[in-house]
């Protein structure tokens, strides 16, 4: 197999909570606890999870958007941290992100052509003619009319805005999209649309995608590989067709038991344990999923098991069997 | 159900209209809606936003935000007419035969007072009891909705619990009364996706318990199919099919249900592509003649153009709006 595009290794991030009279550190949020995952150039990494699993914030490490405490993001093999200028400027045009709401991510007071022109200003790529060409096609590409670009964001729907950011993603030619909950803020007419889109571009442009959703069926219809998180830990790890045919992590099997599938009838009780995900300020000792989990032994509540098992790697004291 | 030919429907509406007065001109949010629901029954409504499934819902409840007001309708609840009913009468209603919750659950809970008392309070509005009864049945209910260690989650303030206790916090408030009718507008929507699966399991456990009819509205087909006994199809305003579930998800007639069922993403087909539903919903104020769907529909000819179809029935209880429906 060809070298991997970006991985990541050991992200660890915890945000300090602050309370109190002075302001003094009241705990801290364990957000990452030391994660790792690559992704390979033209493919999609999925990172799934429910809110509070470290999902968005492990994105926004990737995106460099926040530093992480510790652990190193290797693009093209070069740490993007100790790069040199050029290698680091190189690697942020080369991975561009699309947010979850496509009405926040939208600067309101600029048009549409300077937003999508943005990444080139802000990288230097061409002039002020070969901007507007490289707007104008992916524009294009995106399915908003070029002829449009005078307008303001305000003046488009949920769906348009949400192609507006894409092509802006898509204008300083980037290797890595990454896609946070991309579809969450749409109709569900315009989520196909907009899934399909991306399955186009991908396909057009060989490019890679690291793809944060909480829909597995998405999951499924998208990704390559598939990381499933909880409470900051990568639990499951596998190519997308192995984790959906043999989950053996209990919570990976929890979310499929509990997403909703259309026309297969009411809910049958007893599929999804009782319980909440447990606070990421104080997780329980352990294997984080354990006091969910149906399957736990007494393991499970003192070591926090490793994540193995090479291609198909899960982190589990008692796992489910294969099918 | 026994008497099922005597007994009146839990809830009834009658050809609700809902109008919104706006500078750009009246924009008929629910436009002419028509349905019962059985006692021990759940009728799912689904739509895309700007459906009107909300505004059905709060027209219903006698909540319409002004300046939004009901053209037409009649609202009957285990046969009593209560549209049209003062503002008093309709507090009384709601209090006492229909129940709500919300996806947000912080807008029925009050920020200020405990979660159990708030319950109690809602418990003791319409019963001559004492305080320690009626913490009592707060904690009862509480317990009911599998609030874990209820006596001291009575007197959480609504912030210091989760989103998905605050969700069956507002189940029990709503439950409080023993509602005939509960309505529930995007209840799971704001949750994760295994409490959105533990909350359709209390609901569905809770009805057979009690045998009150749900309204169950909300965008997610997946959802609609885990709870419903019947579904409603609504597009710009209208009911556009209605059939049991079963049914609805099997063979489904309007050509926007057979889309929108089509258009989800599936586990298990990762190398199909998504059928897409061109265009978007149309703006309220700028409806196309005719079928409100009918530019975005690939059967649409000029016949659909001259007149919105009417819903008719398909057989027993499959009814569908739309001059095409036979021949898809």
């Amino acid at each position: 197999m060809t070298a991997p595009l970006l991985s990541a290794e050991g992200l660890f991030k915890h945000f300090p909570l602050r309370g109190g009279l002075f302001g003094r550190r009241a705990g801290k949020v364990h957000a990452l606890n030391g994660i790792d995952f690559a992704i390979w150039p033209g493919r999609t990494l999925a990172l799934v999870g429910e809110s509070g699993c470290g999902k968005t914030t492990a994105a926004r490490a990737v995106a460099g958007l926040i530093r992480p405490d510790a652990g190193r993001l290797l693009f093209r093999g070069k740490d993007v941290a100790t790069a040199s200028g050029n290698d680091r400027k190189s690697a942020r045009r080369a991975m561009q992100m699309v947010f979850q709401d496509p009405y926040g991510s939208l600067n309101p007071r600029l048009n549409v052509n300077a937003i999508v022109a943005e990444p080139l200003v802000i990288h230097g790529i061409g002039d002020g003619a070969a901007r507007r060409d490289r707007v104008a096609e992916v524009l294009a590409q995106v399915g908003i009319d070029p002829r449009d670009g005078e307008r303001y964001p305000h003046e488009f729907s949920g769906g348009q805005r949400q192609r507006i950011a894409i092509a802006r993603a898509l204008a300083p030619e980037p290797e890595l999209i990454i896609a946070d909950e991309p579809l969450s803020a749409l109709d569900v007419s315009i989520q196909s649309q907009v899934l399909n889109l991306l399955k186009d571009i991908q396909a057009a442009r060989g490019l890679a995608f690291l793809f944060i959703t909480h829909d597995l069926a998405v999951v499924d219809y998208f990704a390559d590989e598939v990381a499933v998180m909880y409470l900051g830990h990568i639990v499951e790890r596998a190519p997308r067709a192995a984790l959906f045919a043999a989950p053996r992590h209990p919570y990976t099997r929890t979310l499929l038991a509990a997403a909703p599938r259309p026309g297969g009838g009411k809910r049958r009780p007893g599929a999804v344990p009782a319980g909440e995900v447990p606070s990421p300020i104080d997780p329980p000792t352990g294997c984080p999923f354990h006091p969910r989990c149906p399957r736990a032994v007494s393991a499970c509540r003192e070591t926090m098991p490793i994540l193995s098992g090479g291609d198909h790697a899960f982190a589990c004291h008692n796992p489910e069997p294969v099918p | 159900m026994i008497n099922a030919g005597v007994a009146p429907p839990a809830l009834e509406v009658e050809d609700l209209a809902v109008v919104f007065p706006t500078r750009r001109g009246d924009v008929l949010a629910v436009a002419g809606v028509s349905y019962a629901i059985g006692r021990g029954r759940t009728l799912g409504i689904v739509g895309e936003s700007g459906s009107g499934k909300s505004m059905t819902a709060l027209a219903v409840m006698g909540l319409l935000p002004a300046p939004g007001r009901m053209t037409s309708g009649r609202i009957h609840v285990g046969g009593d007419l209560v549209s049209g009913l003062g503002e008093d009468d309709m507090t009384r209603i709601r209090g006492e035969r229909i129940g709500m919750i919300f996806q947000e659950p912080m807008t029925a809970l009050n920020p200020v007072f405990s979660v159990g008392a708030q319950i109690a309070e809602a418990w003791s509005l319409h019963r001559k009891a004492g305080r320690a009864e009626a913490r009592d049945a707060a904690l009862a209910l509480l317990d009911r909705v599998r609030i874990p260690e209820p006596s001291r989650r009575y007197d959480d303030y609504p912030h210091q619990i989760s989103g998905g206790q605050r969700q069956r916090a507002m189940i029990a408030m709503a439950l409080a009364c023993k509602p005939e009718v509960l309505i529930a507008d995007e209840p799971t929507t704001a949750l994760d996706v295994t409490i959105q699966a533990q909350i359709i399991e209390l609901l569905l456990e809770i009805q057979s318990e009690m045998g009150m009819a749900i309204q169950f509205i909300s965008h997610n087909l997946g959802v609609i199919s885990e709870i419903a006994d019947d579904v409603a199809v609504m597009y710009a305003g209208r009911i556009v099919e209605y059939a049991p579930s079963s049914r609805l998800f099997e063979s489904p007639r309007h050509p926007y249900t057979r889309a929108l069922i089509a258009t989800i993403p599936r586990v298990g087909a990762h190398d199909t592509r998504l059928p897409a539903i061109g265009g978007q919903v149309p703006h309220p104020l700028a409806l196309p003649p005719g079928c409100p769907f009918s530019d975005r529909c690939p059967l649409a000819d000029d016949d659909c153009r001259k007149a919105v179809p009417q819903l008719t029935t398909q057989g027993d209880a499959h009814r569908v709006a739309c001059i095409k429906a036979e021949a898809t």
